[in-house]
């Protein structure tokens, strides 16, 4: 059968979505997911590579998700893994896409303004956009994303309508939250609660609304919820205007110590297995490398190694910066252009630990790993030399 | 007599009826390269869905899912119409990506209606769904 890929077919994508009214509201940014091989596959690969050869390109500036791969290390990767992620990013630029690879657009290659209007799949990033900058994207689909990024616009719903971004769930948390991994928990927690009504939360007994902490607790609810914006109290734009709903349901740290169970088992006292410990889901910034590099500047060297994540623009002002000294020797690995999702971890199928609860999920239920839970601080703590 | 359906992608198919009580994964489930169904335990597995009407409630699984229909439609082993009991994203994006008449129904009328297995016209244009009919 022939098919054709023109920009009626984004068109119809878009409206055959639609219920109700079809009206369509123009963006400025788009930011596509389904960007890894071992995620999209061949049917995938082909794909994009028809699309980017149908003459059509990206309207507006856009910015993909993380491969499964480094490009700077080849050998980590089967050879043909890496050769397809490399069509697929090809594929991508040639339509204009920038080659950011990263799950956090917003920190450097795709910067957002609160009010904008845009098309953004990545539930993490959509959350960041919506709930820290105030700017409107839809959690959109990997198809929705590019049909946008194709067209221009989107379909004025959802989140792009006033009543589409009322809180309908009040949470307050009660309590300490001590590091990232709280947070993590806490967001998990909040999101299979909310199911997909869109959370207002409140969080008392915390003095640091730390951008970094925030950033685990939405990454980890948009992992169990689907709601594309938790406002947050004291940090979301116009948070003091919303009315809040009416009942209000109070957490504490049992519902933490819940998703723990879930999602983190112990490594048997007597194994002699070495677990590697893995973060930047979502990947790093500036800030969490020099908080890391703070914290490793109290050991020698770890006794695992611990994977670091984060995208190439971070990685590259790190470098400037010189925030990677003395990494390397403590047993540090950076890496870009892919996520935790990373083909060399699935490789490696060991056992393990991170302080992310999104990386935690999926590394459990994707690439069927053991993994624990612990925050970095905890991590050095026990495997510190 | 025909079942009225709501039409999501223009078109008209005709082929045998393929009836599945259960979602489909696409991604996964479908083999891309012959539209074989490989999911375990699933109800259709190991038959073809190629050519078929095939009528289902829904997708299911990964959004991977559409770029799956639009691999089968190209390499032409997919279904050559789809009916769906409710809006589906992944299996709207994929047949719309691959050109295949897609319209949505009510399942159970259409399990009293029609037979697993005869051949039906999909007309996704007028919004029919109906036997083949002989005309001299």
């Amino acid at each position: 059968m022939k098919t054709s890929l023109n920009e009626k077919v984004f068109k119809k994508i878009l409206s055959s979505l639609q219920t109700g009214k079809k009206e369509y509201i123009r963006i400025s940014s788009a930011h596509l997911s389904g960007i890894s091989y071992l995620n999209i596959g061949d049917a995938g690969l082909e794909f994009l590579e028809d699309l980017s050869k149908s003459g059509l390109r990206f309207r507006v500036k856009t910015t993909i998700n993380p491969g499964c791969v480094d490009f700077d290390s080849p050998t980590e990767c089967e050879t043909e893994v890496f050769e397809k992620q490399k069509k697929i990013v090809n594929s991508l630029k040639t339509m204009g896409a920038i080659e950011s690879l990263t799950c956090t657009p917003y920190l450097l290659d795709n910067i957002v303004k609160k009010g904008q209007r845009i098309a953004w799949a990545e539930s993490s990033a959509v959350l960041y956009a919506n709930s820290i900058i105030g700017a409107h994207t839809n959690k959109e689909g990997s198809l929705t994303a590019l049909a946008s990024a194709i067209l221009g616009y989107t379909a004025r719903s959802g989140i792009h309508l006033r009543k589409g971004r009322r809180p309908e769930i009040f949470f307050e948390y009660q309590g300490e939250l001590n590091d990232e991994l709280d947070y993590g928990l806490l967001g998990y927690a909040i999101g299979l609660k909310a199911e997909a009504k869109t959370p207002y939360l409140r969080l008392t007994n915390t003095h640091d609304l730390h951008l970094t902490y925030l950033k685990q607790l939405l990454a980890s609810f948009g992992t169990s919820g689907s709601a594309p914006l938790v406002w947050i109290e004291g940090v979301t734009p116009g948070f003091s205007k919303v009315r809040k709903p009416g009942r209000k349901i109070v957490l504490d740290r049992h519902e933490l110590e819940k998703v723990r169970k879930m999602l983190s088992e112990e490594l048997p006292s007597n194994s002699s297995e070495k677990p590697v410990f893995v973060t930047g889901c979502p990947h790093y910034s500036l800030e969490e490398i020099e908080n890391l590099s703070r914290i490793l500047n109290n050991v020698k060297k770890l006794s695992v190694e611990a994977w670091v994540f984060t995208s190439r623009s971070v990685y590259s002002e790190a470098l400037r910066k010189r925030l990677l000294r003395g990494l390397y020797e403590r047993n540090v690995k950076l890496f870009k252009d892919s996520c935790v999702m990373y083909c060399g971890l699935k490789r490696r199928n060991a056992y393990v630990i991170t302080n992310s609860v999104k990386a935690a999920y999926y590394l459990r239920n994707s690439f069927r790993l053991r993994t624990a839970l612990k925050s970095f601080a905890e991590f050095v703590n026990t495997y510190g030399v | 007599m025909f079942l009225k359906i709501k039409v999501v992608n223009e078109g008209v198919a005709k082929g045998p009826l393929l009836i599945s009580l259960q979602p489909i994964s696409f991604f996964g489930g479908v083999d891309p390269e012959t539209g074989i169904v490989v999911e375990k335990n699933h109800p259709l597995e190991g038959r073809s869905i190629s050519n078929r009407i095939l009528a289902l409630p829904s997708g299911k699984g990964s959004t991977v899912g559409s770029y799956v229909v639009y691999a089968l439609a190209k390499k032409g082993v997919a279904p050559s119409g789809i009916i769906v009991g409710r809006v589906d994203s992944i299996i709207s994006a994929g047949a719309i990506l691959g050109g295949i008449p897609l319209a949505i129904a009510d399942m159970k009328r259409l399990c009293s209606y029609f037979e697993d297995g005869e051949i039906v016209v999909l007309d996704a244009r007028r919004g029919r769904l109906y036997r083949e009919t002989l005309k001299e």
